[in-house]
């Protein structure tokens, strides 16, 4: 065999090997289309289409709170939810990061929950904020912050490294979703149309101490110079989930550093406000208060997108025909999924479609 | 096998577990290793922490207290229910009986639930453990004088009395009095004006 044929064929068995290694790293990888949808909120933004005049980052209090539709509908604003489950600040500063690479929008909502997570709290969370990132400086300097104790930066870079044990646990998903998922979101809004009053909830103990961490202000400074050096306008809001417990000791420091930065501030768990934005927290939650279902959604949606437009004066974007066509698709997804959850709702009590078993 | 429970064995596998989000202030020391333990661990574990449940089923709620410093029992008795910090929420509710009230919190994105139980004078909040899947302490607030702690500490007293039943704390400032053990502490916390005692709580410490 020649010198040429030699590396020829080695090269093609190292081609191989990196596509055998690749796809058995997508196969292994964790689908999340069961009961864990939430799994694929990051990565659904790469199939947003990058015209976004808002854009929210934050945890599920943004997530399942807001109503990218109803924004669309009665506004004509361009929205889109960064946002991921207990998603760490710096991990929606990354993400917010990430997606200046890709688009401007004119204003950027962080919702101030986590400012209550000083450090890295779970790999499952992190993992379901992180693999879906694509590639960038932002993904890696996400990792590194995120990492809990017994993590390795290497298994971010290489996931089969970490999920090479789910081999025995494969399952139809894996296959079925093996070159992606399908849309579970709506310009990712996570939608419930259930309802559970909130009821009984507790208020917080008492704390020692309630500063928030310094990596906390760290990550939110970074947030607003990033914002302020790219001509976007921040705003901080807090949604009314009514638990975990939001202290009055955390909104006033919240309260403190909006009015030195002079950065809007909207605590939706404000009486005044709650009462009108129209939230009724017997009806409009799904999980006794810490969600909204999809009318708190649009209830706040509607209140928010009119603030939005009026402060930040965002143009009505609804004869775009692009961008039109883009929401036209979202939207009737959305309805389409309202009325499946109402109709399990009436068959079988539950949004899912879930037959329990007779008793 | 269907399609639903081919999912649950896929989270079983890949998630050790998730606690509602925010649910704490931030994560009980027993979770911090099993949160972030690979399956495989997780799998032994599991199968120990069973194991070890099922051997101390007979034994109080109280066994699985951190150690404490001799002066303070960090454990709080409920009519003879002795209720520790970590221990199985399921056999320290079966042996308070039903609660007066009940909030639930249920995680983001996975099934673990958090509760918080209202009795007479006093709350008990929970957590579920990823390593045996089960709910655990995670606090226990004193909320009226009816109650109080082994040392006779209660809600109403002054930051004085509470010295003179409890010793030197380890920690006092004008809102709280702090007294830490083993991953756990016993917290006296007072009013505005930091003359009475309006709360007392036992916790996870780190």
């Amino acid at each position: 065999m020649t010198k040429g044929k030699i590396l020829l064929c080695g090269t093609g068995m190292a081609a191989a090997s990196v596509l055998l290694l690749a796809a058995a790293q997508r196969l292994l990888m964790p689908k999340y289309m069961g009961d864990v949808v939430e799994g694929n909120l990051v990565a659904d933004y790469y199939d947003s289409g990058y015209d976004h005049d808002v854009l929210f980052v934050g945890d599920c209090e943004c997530y399942e709170n807001f109503s990218p539709v109803t924004m669309w509908q009665e506004y004509g604003i361009s929205s889109y939810i960064r946002g991921s489950a207990q998603q760490l600040i710096w991990q929606s500063y990354y993400l917010l990061e990430d997606a200046l690479r890709y688009e401007k929008p004119d204003v950027a909502v962080f919702n101030v929950l986590s400012m209550k997570y000083g450090e890295p709290q779970n790999e499952n969370y992190n993992r379901m904020s992180i693999d879906g990132m694509r590639w960038s400086q932002s993904k890696s300097d996400n990792i590194k912050a995120s990492m809990t104790e017994d993590e390795s930066y290497l298994s971010y870079v290489f996931p089969i490294l970490r999920f090479h044990s789910r081999w025995n646990d494969l399952c139809a998903d894996d296959f079925t979703y093996f070159f992606g998922a399908e849309p579970n979101f709506f310009s990712g809004y996570f939608l419930r149309a259930d309802v559970k009053p909130a009821e009984n909830v507790p208020t917080g103990r008492p704390l020692t101490d309630y500063a928030f961490a310094d990596t906390c202000w760290e990550y939110l400074d970074k947030m607003r110079t990033l914002c302020d050096e790219t001509g976007i306008k921040l705003v901080l809001i807090k949604a009314p989930s009514v638990y975990p417990y939001w202290y009055p000791q955390w909104n006033k420091q919240i309260e403190e550093y909006a009015e030195k930065y002079a950065l809007p501030y909207i605590n939706f768990l404000d009486e005044d406000l709650m009462a009108e934005t129209g939230v009724d927290l017997s009806s409009d939650t799904y999980d006794g208060g810490l969600h909204m279902n999809v009318y708190g959604a649009e209830k706040l949606s509607h209140w928010f997108g009119a603030y939005l437009s009026r402060t930040f004066s965002l143009g009505d974007r609804r004869d775009e025909p692009q961008l039109s066509a883009h929401w036209r698709e979202i939207t009737e997804r959305y309805y389409a999924e309202i009325a499946r959850q109402k109709d399990n709702l009436e068959k079988y009590g539950n949004v899912k479609g879930e037959q329990k078993p007779e008793e | 096998m269907n399609k639903k429970l081919m999912t649950a064995v896929t989270a079983l596998t890949m998630m050790s577990a998730l606690t509602a989000c925010g649910g704490e202030t931030s994560k009980p020391a027993a979770t911090t290793a099993a949160q972030t333990t690979a399956a495989a661990q997780t799998t032994a574990a599991q199968t120990t922490a069973a194991a070890a449940a099922s051997s101390d089923a007979q034994t109080s709620a109280a066994a699985a207290a951190p150690s404490a410093p001799a002066a303070i029992k960090f454990t709080y008795n409920a009519n003879g229910t002795e209720i520790a910090i970590n221990a199985e929420a399921d056999a320290v509710k079966a042996a308070l009986g039903e609660p007066q009230q009940t909030f639930e919190a249920p995680s983001c994105a996975f099934d673990g639930t958090s509760y918080t139980y209202t009795y007479a004078g006093f709350k008990v909040e929970t957590y579920p453990d990823p390593a045996d899947k089960k709910n655990k302490v995670y606090a226990v607030t004193l909320t009226d004088s009816t109650v109080q702690t082994a040392e006779g500490a209660k809600v109403g007293m002054t930051p004085d009395e509470v010295k003179n039943l409890c010793g030197e704390p380890d920690g006092e400032t004008m809102g709280y009095i702090e007294y830490k053990g083993d991953g756990v502490a016993l917290q006296f916390f007072m009013d505005d004006n930091g003359e009475k005692v309006n709360t007392v709580v036992y916790t996870y410490a780190k």
